[in-house]
């Protein structure tokens, strides 16, 4: 094909055909269902391993639940990839959340025994 | 963020647009890495000095790999959303991997001070238990010996009221002796008082005196019998009574003769026989008048005995008599 087109035309075939070509493959991929149901599990296990208790283990939950509740918009608009990119983002905070919580309550525990051995040396004296 | 990422997934898809018109090759890698691998790469960078390597390894290896992969991506797609994503999973699991480190060396120390606490535990105990052990030993001791010291005191106690019991018996016993002793020295002191009197009262009427045989009372004969006669004269009766009050006066147990004498004047079976008649008259009167007659006999003597001459009147008077012995106390 030897059509000879301007700039203008070939730059704006090249952005139709592109767009084109995103929107198809957009339109094709499914919903992250699993992905979904993997961050949902994540969350919940930090909520059980006690994250609210903890600051830092706390602001990571927060950021996963509004990386959830971003992913669940991008999904009700059918944005499924943005959506599982976001989802899978909100696992890796729940899981950071879950590690800072049990971070937390072995330091606490350990402090807690250190505390008390203290206590039992002063007693012994 | 939603808008972020949507901004971003345009401005990428612009970006491929642009490469695609510019004709070049995707992937040149000029790009400037993103907010979220630079954070990664630090994040990465801080575990992998962090006790993480040494005690979570595994951990610290996936942090690495997902790392890799934002790296690789970033190189194939810049700082696509993907790319992106990536970094910012790779960031998470460096924190997570220095996170469980941290939870790896916190639990270390909480069994080493779990085990430092049983192992003070179990001293103190150690502790306990011997103090306890002495302390019930020096119990049990300080127990026995209280109770030898309370055996013993019971027994001095039962020692004390015996004694004490002994002691009252004896001071009842003395008291009463005493009474006795005092009843007794009264009534000697009485019968003395009565015998002193008896006896000065007889004093007055006969000899009295002393000698080997006892006390010895001479009545004369004068007084008593009529010349020969045996039968008392109603004068002697009065003197025999306070003889007899004397006798009385005197201890039951001692023995009482009345020999009767003669002067040598007449024939010596006649005047046996008058001194024992006589003897036994006096022997009757007294009897009559209260003294027992078993320690009382009657001795006739005659003449055998004389404590004067019998040449002169006066003598063979005084021979003529009835003796009435009280023996000593010893016959």
């Amino acid at each position: 094909m030897a059509i000879r087109l301007t700039f203008r035309q070939f730059a704006c075939l090249s952005l139709s055909l592109s767009f084109l070509a995103l929107g198809v493959a957009c339109g094709a991929s499914a919903p992250p269902t699993m992905q979904q149901s993997k961050t949902q599990s994540a969350i919940r296990g930090a909520e059980v391993a006690g994250a609210e208790d903890t600051p830092k283990a706390k602001l990571h939950l927060k950021m996963a639940k509004d990386h959830l509740a971003n992913a669940e918009q991008l999904i009700s608009e059918e944005e499924y990839d943005d959506a599982a990119l976001v989802l899978r983002r909100a696992e890796a905070d729940a899981n950071l959340a879950i590690a800072l919580a049990k971070e937390a309550q072995a330091r606490e525990r350990a402090e807690d025994l250190q505390k008390k051995v203290q206590e039992l040396k002063r007693e012994m004296e | 963020m939603t808008k972020t990422l949507t901004t971003i997934a345009f401005l990428t898809r612009l970006g491929a647009a642009a490469l695609l018109i510019a004709g070049g090759s995707a992937g040149c890698g000029s790009a400037e890495p993103s907010e979220e691998l630079t954070a990664a790469r630090a994040a990465y960078e801080e575990a992998h000095q962090s006790q993480a390597r040494e005690l979570v390894p595994d951990q610290l290896l996936e942090a690495r790999q997902a790392l890799d992969a934002a790296e690789a991506e970033f190189d194939d797609d810049e700082n696509s959303p993907k790319a992106r994503t990536l970094a910012y999973i790779a960031h998470r699991k460096s924190l997570q991997a220095m996170a469980a480190g941290d939870t790896a060396a916190a639990k270390k120390q909480g069994i080493e001070a779990e085990r430092e606490y049983k192992e003070l535990l179990e001293a103190v105990a150690k502790k306990t238990r011997q103090k306890l052990g002495k302390t019930e030993a020096s119990l049990g001791q300080t127990k026995a010996e209280l109770d030898k010291e309370r055996r013993e005191l019971e027994a001095r106690q039962k020692e004390i009221a015996e004694k004490q019991k002994e002691l009252a018996a004896e001071q009842e016993a003395r008291k009463r002796g005493e009474e006795e002793l005092g009843k007794e020295k009264a009534a000697r002191a009485e019968a003395e008082k009565k015998l002193a009197a008896a006896m000065k009262s007889l004093e007055e009427i006969a000899k009295v005196k002393e000698d080997a045989r006892g006390t010895i009372i001479t009545l004369s004969g004068a007084v008593l019998f009529k010349t020969n006669e045996s039968e008392l004269l109603p004068i002697a009766e009065q003197q025999l009574r306070k003889v007899a009050d004397a006798l009385n006066a005197y201890d039951e147990g001692r023995k009482i003769v009345v020999a009767g004498h003669t002067d040598s004047r007449g024939s010596a079976s006649f005047n046996k026989r008058l001194s024992l008649s006589r003897a036994e008259s006096v022997r009757t009167f007294l009897v009559n008048a209260g003294v027992s007659p078993d320690r009382i006999r009657a001795v006739g003597k005659g003449k055998d005995e004389p404590i004067a001459d019998n040449k002169s009147a006066e003598g063979r008077a005084n021979n003529r008599r009835v003796e009435i012995i009280v023996e000593g106390v010893n016959k």
